[in-house]
């Protein structure tokens, strides 16, 4: 069948002009067939591995040896393990402070943007860069460079007089270095809050201006309100996606986490663990434990949106 | 955001490919053929793994080549990474159950292997590769449990390596390398930075994070890491004391401050204050001389390590790398052929030069010899020079041993950064690694 030809059965029965079961089992086989490449991916990258490291989870599996089942032993062991304790201390740190910096750093630059700048395309595209290259090995290599003991921020410190030392060696200041390399990433919010700016309807201001109300009263009487489901998708997105932060951390302590395990991320964590050493059962008991945070945290910013979360319709 | 989840998607698939890998893996297995396997005439294909540089590659790729026309039966299927993802490759590889046939390994994660079935015993198949090239002590280094899971490549020992064009600068006077002890060192680091003030350092205090800088304190002290059996048996003064030494260095101005310590060493090799040329001296083994002349442009000297009272030192070899062969292939005889190859054959033993270090196979240095670079000369000079204090060879840590780097990492920045004292952190590591090792048995 021509494409052209399904393309008007689909038209057809979407106007609901036909009523026709067979046909629409013969177009439910067409999308499946589109689908395929997509369920095959779907199927092989993801719900497999996905139960095979839940079954691991209860395994003792060193990766090089047949895994032997071990109970619950991965599970409580987590109950007493301090490294695992750090790592959730260091991961939760992370995610608390850098969300809702960079939420707010995106907010604030998408309302910039919005105010008809000329050549908003091209800031919008500036902004959006570091998103696209935050989380690559290039950016935590130039993080070092930038934060190192003889980095930028130190050449810069070393004209007004101030010697500092290595930001990311310091285990007071490593994690900061995350922090920052987190909000510096905030273009893809701010694109998502610029799109959600622009549904806000001109005619709420211009009343409220009429109204004599400043830019403070409309930004937080207004804006902000309208907004709240679009900052509300946005931190339940940079909340998982936080929660998995990997490779500016890998990369920036070398692998190890540290200095003294404060930039030990709990992928870090499990990835020492599995790969470091060859414990892949407790590994996959950690990669399912953060799995029922994420899931947790989901869950509570879906409750907790009832209270804040204003939908204008 | 879909773009900026594929970098995580990246490592998550090198996870999910090891636990798809597992519903098609049987895992163990032992059974080292009692006889020698025989050479099959029919087209064979086997693998071989390698970790290195766009130039080994280069010179790897060529040897491949040569032996292809040698033996057009047998294709060999290169496998050539960076020693940074190398590992974890091969523990997918090996659970998804196509470990490389041939293949390149390292004491941190060869008594893993080899405890886990993984590799073959290698005189089983050595009616192909000749082993005559190696002596016995070279070949104990890759012994586990008397049995050779891995031939040795090159072997070396631990030198304290001096840039001679920072030494000059200084103006500071070199101890005789023949009488110094620990003491001497420290002091003689500290007149360096000194002199630098600020422009350069005396020591590299990265050295404090290597588990062959502890074991060559260890020696020292008639004590050692692990014993043959890979249990952990230094004892806690032995460490202490070694804490002790890198804090005082570092106190003293001897070396940089820890933060800077820390970015360094977690840099990586190239960030060594002694590969940028901001320290003076460093604690490393012999076969660094080339890395260390191309990184600073700087001479070095190779010198003895400083002794802990000025009695003749006590040091040991260690392999620089292996190679293996897995005890899963289906060719044994064809990848054992194939290693014989590499060492012995005049054509590869020429393409390789000393790129993987100086050949412990005595065959290949004989026929090197007289192409031996200035660097190559000062190495044998220096193997020659401390021949007689070579105990036995560094034991190949336990089957938990790539832990040991991590966790001498944790418990010497808890000193460097004074978290802990001395005392505290020698506890620490042998209250870990007992943990680890007994975990992993």
């Amino acid at each position: 069948m021509s494409s052209l030809g399904e393309l008007r059965r689909v038209a057809k029965s979407a106007k609901g002009a036909v009523e026709d079961k067979a046909a629409r089992t013969k177009d439910n086989k067409a999308a499946y067939l589109f689908l395929l490449p997509w369920l095959i991916g779907l199927g092989l990258i993801t719900i497999i591995p996905m139960v095979s490291s839940l079954v691991l989870s209860f395994t003792d599996y060193n990766l090089l040896r047949a895994p032997s089942f071990n109970g619950l032993d991965n599970w409580i062991h987590m109950l007493s393990d301090e490294h695992l304790q750090n790592s959730l201390r260091v991961t939760f740190t992370y995610v608390f402070i850098s969300v809702p910096l960079q939420l707010g750093f995106a907010l604030a630059l998408a309302v910039l943007l919005n105010r008809g700048l000329r050549g908003l395309a091209f800031y919008r595209s500036i902004y959006y860069l570091p998103s696209l290259l935050g989380t690559s090995v290039a950016i935590a290599v130039l993080w070092r460079a930038v934060f190192g003991g003889e980095g930028l921020v130190n050449q810069v410190l070393a004209v007004f007089g101030i010697n500092g030392e290595s930001w990311i060696g310091s285990p007071d200041t490593a994690l900061s270095t995350l922090v920052v390399l987190n909000v510096w990433t905030f273009g893809s919010p701010m694109v998502i809050f610029l799109a959600g700016l622009r549904q806000i309807p001109e005619g709420y201001y211009d009343a409220a201006q009429v109204d004599g109300a400043g830019a403070w009263t409309r930004f937080t009487r207004i804006t902000l309100p309208l907004l709240t489901p679009i900052i509300f998708f946005n931190l339940v997105l940079q909340v998982v996606h936080t929660f998995q932060a990997f490779t500016q951390a890998f990369v920036i302590s070398g692998g190890t986490g540290g200095p003294l395990d404060s930039t030990l991320f709990y992928t870090v964590y499990l990835y020492k663990r599995g790969f470091g050493n060859f414990d892949m059962g407790y590994a996959s008991a950690l990669a399912w434990l953060l799995v029922l945070i994420i899931a947790a945290f989901t869950a509570i910013n879906f409750w907790a949106a009832k209270y804040w979360v204003f939908y204008d319709d | 955001m879909s773009i900026r989840r594929h970098g995580r998607k990246a490592l998550g698939v090198i996870a999910v490919s090891a636990v798809i890998a597992l519903t098609a893996c049987s895992g163990g297995g032992q059974a080292a053929p009692t006889a020698q396997p025989t050479l099959s005439s029919d087209p064979v294909t086997i693998s071989f793994a390698w970790w290195g540089n766009d130039a080994r590659a280069e010179a790897t790729l060529k040897i491949i080549d040569a032996f292809e026309a040698k033996y057009p039966n047998i294709t060999v299927e290169p496998q050539g990474t960076d020693f940074a993802s190398y590992f974890d490759k091969l523990a997918t590889q090996t659970a998804g159950g196509s470990t490389p046939d041939a293949m390149q390994m390292q004491d941190v994660y060869l008594r893993t292997y080899a405890n886990n079935g993984t590799l073959l015993d290698l005189d089983s198949v050595n009616s192909i590769l000749d082993e005559s090239g190696y002596s016995d002590s070279a070949l104990s280094t890759g012994k586990i449990d008397d049995t050779l899971y891995a031939l040795p490549v090159s072997l070396s020992a631990q030198a304290m390596f001096v840039n001679e064009r920072i030494l000059k600068a200084s103006g500071v006077k070199l101890p005789d390398d023949d009488t110094w002890t620990w003491d001497d060192f420290a002091d003689f680091a500290k007149k360096i930075s000194d002199a630098g003030n600020g422009a350069y350092y005396g020591a590299d205090i990265t050295r404090a994070f290597g588990p062959a800088q502890l074991e060559d304190w260890a020696r020292q002290s008639g004590d050692q890491t692990f014993d043959a059996d890979g249990d952990l048996v230094i004892k806690k003064e032995t460490l202490s004391s070694y804490f002790q030494f890198y804090l005082d260095l570092q106190n003293s101005g001897a070396g940089q401050p820890a933060a800077q310590t820390v970015e360094n060493w977690n840099g990586g090799q190239t960030s060594y204050p002694s590969m940028t040329g901001n320290a003076a001296t460093v604690s490393l083994a012999f076969n660094w001389i080339a890395q260390l002349t191309t990184a600073t442009g700087d001479p070095f000297l190779i010198l003895k390590t400083p002794t802990k009272d000025g009695e003749p030192p006590a040091t040991f070899n260690r392999a620089n790398f292996y190679w293996s062969i897995s005890s899963k292939s289906k060719h044994p005889a064809e990848a054992a052929l194939f290693l014989n190859f590499f060492v012995n054959d005049p054509a590869a033993i020429e393409l390789t030069g000393t790129e993987r270090g100086l050949p412990v196979n005595t065959t290949a240095l004989d026929l090197l010899q007289p192409n031996l670079s200035d660097n190559d000369k000062a190495q044998l000079e220096y193997a020659d020079r401390i021949k007689d204090f070579v105990g036995a060879p560094y034991i190949v840590p336990p089957a938990s041993s790539t832990t040991v780097d991590a966790m001498l990492q944790t418990y010497v920045e808890a000193v460097l950064f004074e978290q802990q004292t001395p005392d505290e952190a020698a506890d620490g590591f042998i209250k870990d690694m007992q943990a680890a090792i007994d975990d992993a048995k």
